[in-house]
């Protein structure tokens, strides 16, 4: 389980990797993050929207409500330029701090 | 796990979505986003073997609970609690406004009254100054008397505290525009009994009044000033008490 701090800090850089895979909306980009972290990485969910809302702002994602097969409105976020740019400088830090640790850990490390 | 044949899930919903919109910091998007999330989450329950029931109040909790989440949409959605506080200030100075217009009518009508009634004993010198007194006692009265209905009406806590404080916040526009007609309604009101006033009173009996009734008017001024600067007080005390207990 992730601390809360960590889970706040990485809540945008795992938003923002989710939908380079395409657009999605709310409730799956949890069930992805879920999914991927085998279950480690739980967010309290109502929470990720904020945070959604602020990127928005930022000019990271955009979003649209659309009427998914079933009829149901979801609304969809997509990456933006900015976004990308954004997630190019969220992998370098996170890789550093990595690193580093595996350096000290003498582990080496996988990510790519 | 047997069902609870009474549960109906659209209720429930509409219900949790009142609870989140009893606070300003959600808009009606953001309600909209929240309830799609859920009714995903209570899908994929149900296709685990939950009931509609219990599957509703787990994915409520995977949501959060409504104090946390009223503070976190609030970091992001900090212009609607402020168009709020701005609304809530109109709605104090119409209402005051409406209260001194119905406070100004009776006392004019009483005073016109008073006057024309005066004239058959013209030769009492105390007449001026009951006159002078009766239109403060007028006026103060019935501001008190208004000021607490319409307190009553907005922050009350009896069922009056329903209809205005959940038409406010549920339906903004409607509030705004019931007081703006309140206001012009009874501005137009006071106007014309002024002006029937004017055109009615005998002057040369009025002018030995003046004096009086102007004394009378300086003290129900200050009554009003002072009776308003003690609800702030109080007011401005409970705030701080709360503060400082919590």
């Amino acid at each position: 389980m992730l601390t809360k701090e960590l889970a706040a800090a990485s809540t945008v850089p795992l938003v923002l990797s989710v939908l380079t895979e395409g657009e999605n909306y709310g409730y799956a980009l949890i069930q992805r993050v879920r999914e991927l972290s085998g279950g480690k990485i739980e967010w309290t969910e109502g929470m990720l929207y904020p945070v959604l809302h602020w990127m928005e702002k930022e000019a990271m994602i955009e979003s649209e409500w659309r009427a998914a097969e079933t009829g149901r409105k979801r609304k969809y976020y997509r990456l933006r330029k900015e976004g990308r740019k954004a997630l190019q400088e969220e992998k370098l830090r996170w890789l550093t701090v990595h690193e580093t640790m595996a350096k000290l850990w003498k582990q080496t490390p996988h990510l790519t | 796990m047997e069902t609870n044949p009474a549960f109906n899930l659209n209720q429930a919903i509409q219900q949790w979505r009142e609870s989140l919109n009893q606070s300003a910091v959600f808009r009606t998007e953001n309600l909209d986003e929240l309830g799609a999330h859920l009714r995903d989450s209570i899908e994929k329950l149900e296709q685990n073997g939950l009931t509609t029931e219990e599957a509703f109040f787990i994915a409520r909790r995977r949501l959060g609970a409504t104090p946390l989440l009223t503070e976190e949409f609030g970091k992001v959605n900090s212009r609607n609690i402020w168009l709020n506080r701005v609304l809530w200030m109109l709605i104090g100075v119409q209402a005051l406004a409406l209260v001194q217009s119905v406070s100004t009518i009776v006392t004019v009508a009483t005073t016109t009254a008073f006057v024309q009634f005066g004239k058959s004993v013209q030769t009492s010198s105390w007449m001026p100054w009951l006159l002078g007194f009766q239109s403060a006692c007028v006026r103060l009265l019935t501001f008190g008397f208004a000021f607490m209905l319409v307190w009553r009406f907005l922050v009350g806590k009896s069922k009056w505290k329903s209809a205005g404080c959940n038409a406010a916040s549920q339906r903004p526009a409607l509030m705004v525009g019931l007081c703006l007609t309140a206001l012009v309604l009874t501005r137009v009101v006071s106007g014309g009994s002024t002006a029937l006033m004017a055109r009615t009173l005998n002057w040369e009996v009025f002018e030995r009044f003046l004096p009086a009734i102007s004394y009378g008017s300086i003290a129900a001024n200050s009554a009003e000033t002072l009776g308003m600067i003690v609800v702030t007080l109080l007011l401005a005390r409970r705030e701080i008490l709360a503060k400082t207990t919590a």
